[in-house]
């Protein structure tokens, strides 16, 4: 229902993991010896027993430097985990022109996707229903996430809930729905424990 | 198309939450080691730079980087391996995308077992291509029941009409008391 960043998460991780995998590649190289010599573009591999980092002139620039390099991975990192948040990305308000182009009807989305929701509730073996409404009054791109218990005819029940959701977005918007979806959820039967007692005149007769 | 893909691949949100958390913690550290050092307080600053003194064949500099490119390695094959779908499309004559969630078949297919005579408890796991039921019983005739549940599970499955249906595996193991 809810989009959740997958491509740009598989996108940083690739760059991060590059950038780990060459840096700790040729740090490891370097330690064991076997750049030794190794010259590329004018830049030679330093010998192994060299320090990792000489830093000759103690300023007041690798602090400077530090925080700097602090704030931008920092802020980089907070957008990363902001973007984990799952988005709706629902549609803005609806805007319904007549026929005659004389008036224009605004709509909620939220309210049309409660109305969807508690129409496709009623359906026989469905329990629950969730909507979400995106793109225009045009162009509607329905989500329905429906939950059914356990004994339901899933078929039976898509066909119910694809028919009702299409005929109802047509009433209310003019317009058959651009796209439907429908997520399917179960959801166990609760048990129920019944008796009969049975009379000794009945079970005689 | 709806702009909601039906199902979805893992989207990998716990290893980028822990490696921004990382990168997080260590620019919060990176602040704080300067904003001490232009304060007057240097000692972080000079720890950190003794320590980058070492030399690159040092044991401590090569334990880190070899951490440091397996570490990198992980996160590559963690980005680049697609995963397992979370859901199952059904096929059926209308014009919408319809899905079942792994997890809603997992609770249809254990709840099915559940109602066959013998079985006493089941749970399932669904994969994109198997859904390993597992069953719990009293009953000591255990090949007899495997197949009356493989045979209700598969009819079940074969019901809902999917478009790549799993295959039913059930496991039947004698109930512990």
């Amino acid at each position: 229902m809810r989009h959740t960043p997958g491509r740009l998460n598989r996108v940083w991780l690739t760059i991060i993991g590059i950038i780990l995998l060459v840096g700790g590649g040729l740090a490891t190289s370097i330690g064991l010896g076997l750049l030794e010599g190794v010259a590329v573009g004018g830049l030679r591999a330093p010998a192994s027993d060299q320090p990792v980092l000489v830093l000759t002139a103690r300023t007041q620039l690798l602090p400077i430097a530090l925080i700097g390099a602090g704030v931008v991975v920092g802020i980089f990192a907070v957008l990363w985990l902001l973007a984990q948040i799952p988005r709706k990305h629902g549609a803005s308000t609806l805007k319904i022109e007549d026929p005659d182009s004389r008036g224009l009807t605004v709509l909620k989305p939220t309210l049309l996707e409660g109305a969807i929701s508690d129409r496709v509730a009623e359906l026989h073996d469905v329990t629950g229903a969730r909507t979400v409404v995106r793109g225009s009054s045009r162009t509607p791109d329905i989500t329905v996430r429906v939950t059914a218990s356990a004994h339901a005819d899933i078929p039976s029940v898509l066909a119910d809930v694809e028919q009702r959701v299409t005929s109802d977005v047509r009433d209310a918007l003019g317009q058959q729905p651009a796209a439907l979806a429908i997520e399917v959820e179960i959801r166990t039967d609760p048990k129920k424990d019944t008796s009969v007692t049975f009379s000794a005149d009945a079970l005689s007769a | 198309m709806s702009s909601t893909t039906i199902r979805r691949r893992p989207t990998r949100s716990a290893p980028s939450m822990i490696c921004a958390a990382l990168l997080l913690g260590a620019s919060v550290a990176a602040v704080w080691a300067g904003t001490t050092a232009v304060s007057g307080d240097t000692r972080i600053v000079d720890t950190a730079m003794a320590a980058a003194e070492a030399p690159w064949s040092g044991q401590a500099t090569l334990i880190v980087a070899i951490l440091t490119a397996v570490a990198g390695l992980l996160l590559i094959v963690i980005a680049l391996t697609p995963g397992p779908y979370d859901a199952h499309v059904l096929q059926h004559g209308g014009t919408a995308q319809a899905a079942v969630r792994n997890k809603a078949l997992e609770t249809l297919l254990a709840d099915t077992a559940t109602s066959i005579d013998g079985v006493d408890a089941a749970t399932a796991t669904v994969t994109n291509r198997k859904a390993d039921i597992r069953v719990a019983t009293y009953v000591s005739e255990r090949r007899d029941l495997r197949t009356t549940v493989t045979r209700t599970l598969q009819r079940r499955i074969d019901a809902l009409e999917l478009t790549h249906a799993p295959r039913a595996s059930v496991s039947v193991r004698a109930h512990k008391d």
